[in-house]
């Protein structure tokens, strides 16, 4: 049902297509819906799903393929169409549009969007300079006003490279409010942001809203629905029939989860699970010492007593504490937790691509940490297929001659053959037929099995993906979880971080991170 | 709450941070817009001031307006020579062709000039640089100018030897600067002066053979100062005297002038070039600068920015650019430009008034160093400003970004044989069309004018050489009387380093018109009929014919006085005492106008026969065993000491190779200057490539962790960047040869034209080919390594992190 009383924004009929190589692919079908003044609503779904799209629509920051968003606001900028009838936002031109969200939006991003070079209050004051109601000392006062708000004033001249992300975000909301608009959406605001930072950003947004603000945030992250007066849910670009109802802020907030800490579990030995299918490469110019030998009593991966600390000028974050693991050749395993929990770093410290602060990554025995980082590269490409979320292929390179780069690079399997070996894997993920393509044309599924396929390359013992389906519709990410499978079940160790709980269901084993910490290790049953 | 107001807008402080926080870029732009204003604004005031000075400082000397060589006259003939309607004074001078020198073994040849009173002279007022400025008997004053440098200083004791063999000893008591005398002859000088008082001492009779007179009015009115000169010449006929040579000058216009300020106008044009290529540079930087902000600009249109306002606050970004670059470029190319007019105007032996700033030179650079960056700086702006929000803030904007020729990609698919790796690099090369396409039109013609001025040297110093034959042989004798050629063929021909010899006559005389008018003077040279010397570059008719009387091979700077001149055509030639009488030009040769007066070649037995000196003659080519500027000197000294130990009245004694080095000074000079320009192309062509490569490593910083995330060493990395600066070296070199010819043609024209009054030849050398090739090589490499170290060092976390 359409509530159109008290409606600040209206949606009807939004769909929005996008070509690809395999035809259109509708982002958002149809969607109707009703942003009421003064609540807080939450639009969830899995990455992928069109939450994103949907804001963009809300924001007149995508065009429309069809259908109109209808503003109805309280005078500022282009408030209305004229009459009090409301204003049909996607029928301004560029420039209408930039005046009317100065006025009307608040935008907060999850990767905070400051400018770089400005200190904070300048970043607050910003707005104002650009809607015209820039005034050398109210506007400053507004600015200092709202940074001490969002509890932040201390830093107010500091640039943002100096403050931490949670402090950033503060930033960027005390930046939305400084026109004081009706109208404030946030897209995955706590999605970089640990667990308390995260609770204090919802804080501030619930005060907003007991203060009249509307707000609207995009989330993947289910376990915030709560926190919202209502909450949509979004699937392959269409909202679920029936609108969830939060708990919200009638119903009492509820500060965000924090799961208990289980302490490692031993994994059960499994036997069954020794890569059997793993091949030694000699490599085409005998250049064996480089190269991963998988031994019975040696575990695939090992990380001992593993503490991640960052420090810059904003101060210091523990991104991994003590976190001691063993993995096995031929686990399927995936890492799961919250944004900012520790996953990406987790797994860059597996890959060598970032250094602990302390203690060791054992990769079938190997101290990679003692090697040095052009050496470690060599290392990690005839030992490890790393699969990014974002694919990263490079797109000058066909998928073919992106499967061939590392064997290229690592000078694994005699030149000659380089080109059938990768036909062949390009074969394993279907794409044999797009073999000559260049990526650019491919889907972002298609993507991500050349990826795969690229990752496979040398033939390594051991696959590291991160968030490998996380730019993925739901049917692509299943065939890419397929894929992973099927590795597993051959042999290969794969490694995948994930945000999305699904996914779990089908490894042999999760570990879930919160904070820093590995919080609990479960092994699926056979 | 107590607020200090922010009085600088938000965006404006956004302004000013982006120009700190990235002090590479800033320098980058700066360094490009600041090295054309600078470039400009150098050539600008050089222009400025040495068009202002030179002729003002030649006026202040009160320069001579008819300069007539004739017979003996005494100070009562200057009397009767006033007296002229229109002549304002009339001055005599005693000059004499001797040869001095310090220590009797290295002799200069001089023009000795005699002087009644140099504290009353008024005409060529003398400029003291050293000692003193009024001689007393028996005391020489030196001239100097940079093309003219004896060596001797004050108080040196020069040996003079006159031209019958008699030498005195006096001392030099002051170096002085003459504007005037012989100006406009590139061969005139260096002189020596004495009063007149010291003929006696040197047994020289105390009587004029140079008279030169100023008009009282219209100095700078050539016919009217023909007009008088005319007038001038009648009565000195009338007088019984003859004149053997009349020059008639301007006063207000050095007559150097015009082609020292054609040359400044090619290197005008060069700075020009490098403005251009520098807007280039600027597109590039500018056009990565937005890039970069992309996602700034996004979130500025999201929190309310309009596009006017964007582009306002890039303009003024670049317009700032330009500011910083004025700040840097206007004193230094005031203080350079000063500099270099003060270089070019002590080698015409001027003077310039003091230092100061040009405001046509200031006015030029601000324009440029506004409208260049802002002109360049607009197109990338306004694409900017005008992005879609949601490309600008997209993460796939990077990933959308252009993969360069499809076309190119596809074809290179099939190149099977290379490795990915070397493929990533080729196709790298191409990926962003603008920028490359930007950067190959910089180093290209940076290329171009590098090897284009190697091609002009060498095409200068083979005209010079063709000149040069005119000239000399290996050793050129001058004897001050003629003597007969079998007898200097005996005794010098036995001589050891000694291969040949050759006698060549000489007379001069004057071109006359229908209406018995003087066109203009004309030296006839005869060499011997079988001269090994002698390659004229004859464009039209014909060599002459053993014996061929009254027939003259003429210079082709004929064609100023008579266009239509076709050979068979027939002039009138009058030589001194003699009646005028017709001679037929039946060929013309390639040479140069600014060597003086009129060159032609005739017959030596006529000639020799015409002078009454058959089987004689005053000038010798000696050709030597080696040909080296040591060989040559070796021999010339020994022939100098041998021939005066047997008596013989020597003038000079030179070698062809230092005759050869002295003459081509001034273009050496040119040339040196042209590879300064050359150089500042080519350093504005690595700005090119350096910012290019920088831009290209930062776009693809997350693709560089990609490679190294899947096994790329340093070494590959550094490999497959590199690769990609040398192909886009390489590009531009093979690019820079085809555009070298016309850009050569066009510099050699202009030079030559401007040096010599003639067209040059072109002729192409492979030197600045190959010097280029190493140089563009070291510079891709120089510029892209710098890059590919720093993309080498950056961890995979940084890089995938880079947005």
């Amino acid at each position: 049902m359409i509530e159109t009383k008290n409606a600040i924004l209206q949606l009807r009929g939004v769909t929005k297509a996008y070509a690809t190589g395999d035809g259109p692919f509708i982002a958002l079908n149809d969607i109707h819906m009703d942003i009421q003044q003064g609540e807080f609503l939450g639009i969830t779904g899995k990455s992928g799903a069109g939450k994103t799209t949907l804001l963009n629509m809300i924001s007149g920051v995508s065009t429309l393929s069809e259908g109109e968003v209808l503003f109805q606001g309280n005078g500022k900028g282009h408030s209305s169409g004229g009459n009090g009838a409301p204003l049909s936002i996607h029928a301004l031109s560029e420039d209408e549009l930039a005046r009317w969200r100065g006025h009307n939006l608040g935008i907060v991003y999850q990767s905070f969007e400051l400018m770089p070079t400005l200190n904070l209050v300048e970043n607050v004051m910003l707005p104002p300079d650009f809607t015209g109601n820039y005034h050398p000392r109210a506007s400053k006062a507004r600015a200092l006003e709202l940074l001490e708000m969002v509890e932040i004033v201390e830093h107010a001249y500091k640039i943002p490279a100096h403050i931490s992300g949670g402090q950033k975000q503060r930033v960027a909301i005390a930046r939305a409010l400084v026109n004081d608009p009706p109208l404030i959406v946030a897209d995955e605001p706590t999605g970089n942001l640990d667990t308390v930072t995260a609770e204090t950003i919802f804080q501030i947004f619930e005060r907003l809203v007991e203060a009249g603000k509307t707000i609207v945030v995009v989330t993947h992250d289910t376990s915030l629905a709560e926190r919202f007066s209502r909450r949509l849910h979004i699937t392959d670009g269409a909202l679920d029939a029936a609108p969830v109802r939060g708990a919200g802020l009638n119903g009492g907030s509820k500060p965000l989860a924090v799961a208990p800490v289980h302490r490692e579990q031993e994994p059960a030995p499994s036997e069954s699970a020794r890569p059997a299918q793993v091949v030694i490469e000699s490599g085409s110019n005998g250049k064996s010492a480089l190269k991963l030998i998988p031994q019975e009593d040696i575990a695939a991966v090992a990380l001992k007593g593993i503490d991640k600390i960052y420090e810059n000028a904003a101060g210091r974050f523990v991104a991994l504490q003590a976190v001691d693991l063993e993995f096995e050749y031929g686990k399927f395993v995936s890492i799961v937790g919250k944004s900012g929990s520790g996953k990406s770093t987790l797994i860059n410290m597996v890959t060598g691509i970032d250094h602990p602060t302390r203690g060791q990554v054992l990769v079938g025995g190997t101290d990679i940490y003692k090697l040095s980082e052009s050496k470690r590269s060599l290392w990690r490409g005839r030992n490890m297929g790393v699969v990014f979320q974002f694919f990263q292929l490079l797109p000058t390179l066909t998928l073919l001659e992106n499967t061939m780069l590392p064997m290229d690079y690592c000078k694994v399997y005699p030149f000659a053959e380089r080109g059938d070996r990768a036909m062949e894997l390009l074969e394993m993920v279907g794409l044999a037929d797009h073999a000559y393509k260049f990526p650019g044309s491919m889907s972002s599924g298609q993507q991500q099995s050349a990826a795969i396929a690229r990752a496979l390359a040398t033939d390594p013992a051991i696959i590291l993906a991160d968030e490998p389906t996380g730019n993925l519709d739901s049917r692509s990410a299943g065939a890419i979880l397929d894929l992973f499978e099927n590795l597993a079940e051959h042999g290969k160790t794969v490694l995948i971080v994930t945000h999305d709980p699904a996914i779990t269901r089908r490894t042999d084993e999760t570990i879930l991170l919160s904070d820093g910490e590995v919080v609990e290790r479960r092994v699926k049953a056979d | 709450m107590d607020v200090r107001p922010n009085l600088i807008k938000p965006r404006w402080s956004k302004v000013i941070s982006d120009l700190w926080d990235s002090k590479l870029r800033t320098l980058l732009v700066v360094a490009s817009i600041a090295v054309g204003v600078f470039a400009i604004g150098m050539i600008v005031s050089t222009y400025t001031i040495l068009s202002e000075d030179i002729n003002l400082s030649y006026e202040l000397v009160n320069p001579v307006n008819i300069e007539v060589w004739t017979d003996s006259f005494s100070e009562d003939f200057l009397r009767v020579i006033e007296q002229i309607p229109g002549v304002e004074a009339a001055e005599g001078r005693r000059t004499v062709g001797v040869r001095g020198s310090t220590d009797g073994i290295v002799w200069e040849s001089l023009d000795l000039v005699a002087v009644q009173n140099f504290e009353t002279m008024q005409i060529n007022l003398l400029t003291t640089i050293d000692g003193i400025q009024v001689p007393h008997r028996r005391e020489l004053l030196i001239s100097y100018d940079f093309m003219n440098n004896t060596g001797f200083e004050v108080g040196d004791q020069v040996e003079i030897e006159l031209p019958d063999g008699t030498s005195y000893v006096l001392p030099v008591v002051g170096i002085v600067a003459d504007q005037a005398t012989g100006g406009g002859d590139i061969r005139s000088g260096p002189y020596a002066y004495i009063t007149m008082d010291t003929l006696p001492a040197l047994a020289l009779a105390e009587t004029y053979n140079r008279l030169y007179v100023t008009v009282s009015s219209a100095k700078n009115d050539i016919a009217a100062i023909d007009a008088i000169a005319t007038a001038v010449e009648d009565k000195i006929e009338r007088h019984n005297r003859t004149v053997y040579r009349m020059d008639t000058l301007v006063s207000n216009i050095h007559p150097m002038g015009a082609t020292v300020l054609a040359v400044l106008g090619v290197l005008g044009v060069l700075g020009g070039l490098i403005m251009i290529l520098s807007s280039s540079l600027i597109v590039n930087t500018l056009n990565a600068l937005i890039t970069q902000h992309m996602r700034q600009i996004g979130v500025m249109k999201l929190i309310g920015g309009r596009r006017v306002q964007i582009m306002g606050m890039y303009l003024v970004l670049i317009f700032t650019y330009g500011l910083v670059a004025l700040g840097m470029a206007v004193p230094t190319g005031a203080l350079a430009g000063y500099k270099f007019a003060e270089f070019i105007s002590a080698m015409m032996n001027t003077s310039l008034q003091p230092f100061r700033i040009v405001p046509l030179a200031i006015g030029v650079q601000v324009l440029l160093a506004f409208l260049i960056p802002l002109g360049a700086g607009f197109f990338p702006v306004n694409r900017g400003s005008k992005i879609n929000v949601r490309r600008a803030i997209s993460n796939d904007r990077a990933r959308a970004q252009s993969t360069g020729f499809d076309w190119f990609n596809r074809l290179t698919q099939w190149l099977r044989w290379l490795s990915r790796p070397v493929l990533l690099s080729i196709r790298n090369t191409f990926r962003q069309k603008g920028r490359l396409l930007l950067t190959i039109f910089t180093l290209t013609v940076a290329g171009a004018v590098f090897i284009a001025v190697f091609n002009v040297r060498i095409s200068m110093a083979a005209f010079m050489d063709q000149l040069s034959a005119h000239f000399m042989g290996d050793v050129s004798i001058q004897f001050s009387q003629p003597y007969l050629i079998s007898r200097i063929d005996q005794l010098v021909l036995p001589l050891p380093g000694v291969e040949q010899l050759e006698a060549w006559g000489a007379a001069s005389g004057e071109i006359w018109d229908a209406n018995d008018e003087v066109v203009d003077n004309i030296n006839l040279i005869a060499p011997p009929r079988d001269t090994i010397l002698l390659d004229a570059d004859v464009v039209a008719g014909r060599w002459l014919f053993p014996g061929e009387e009254k027939a003259m091979v003429v210079a082709d700077s004929i064609y100023e006085h008579y266009p239509d001149l076709v050979p068979g055509d027939s002039l009138i030639i009058k030589m001194p005492g003699e009646r005028e009488e017709a001679w037929q030009v039946v060929g013309v040769f390639r040479f140069i106008s600014m060597m003086g007066d009129m060159l032609a070649y005739a017959d030596y037995d006529f000639v020799s026969d015409l002078n009454n000196l058959p089987n004689q003659a005053f000038s010798y080519k000696v050709i030597t065993e080696d040909h080296s500027l040591e060989g040559q000197q070796q021999v010339g000294e020994y022939l100098d000491q041998y021939l005066s130990d047997r008596n013989f009245k020597i003038r000079s004694v030179e070698a062809g190779k230092l005759i050869r080095e002295d003459s081509s000074q001034a273009i050496d000079i040119l040339i040196r200057f042209l590879l300064i320009m050359a150089f500042l192309t080519a350093f504005v062509g690595s700005i090119g490539l350096t910012g290019t490569m920088g831009m290209n490593v930062l776009e693809r910083t997350r693709e560089i962790g990609v490679m190294r995330a899947i096994g790329a060493v340093d070494f590959e990395l550094i490999k497959s960047i590199v690769i990609e600066g040398v192909m886009i070296g390489l590009i531009t070199w093979v690019l820079a040869i085809g555009l070298s010819f016309p850009i050569s043609q066009g510099l050699l024209t202009i030079i030559s034209e401007a040096m010599m009054g003639s067209s040059a030849r072109l002729v192409y050398t492979y030197d600045g080919v190959l010097i280029w090739l190493g140089v563009v090589v070291a510079l891709s490499i120089v510029a892209s390594i710098l890059p590919a170290r720093n993309a080498a060092r950056l961890t995979i976390r940084e890089v995938l992190a880079y947005e």
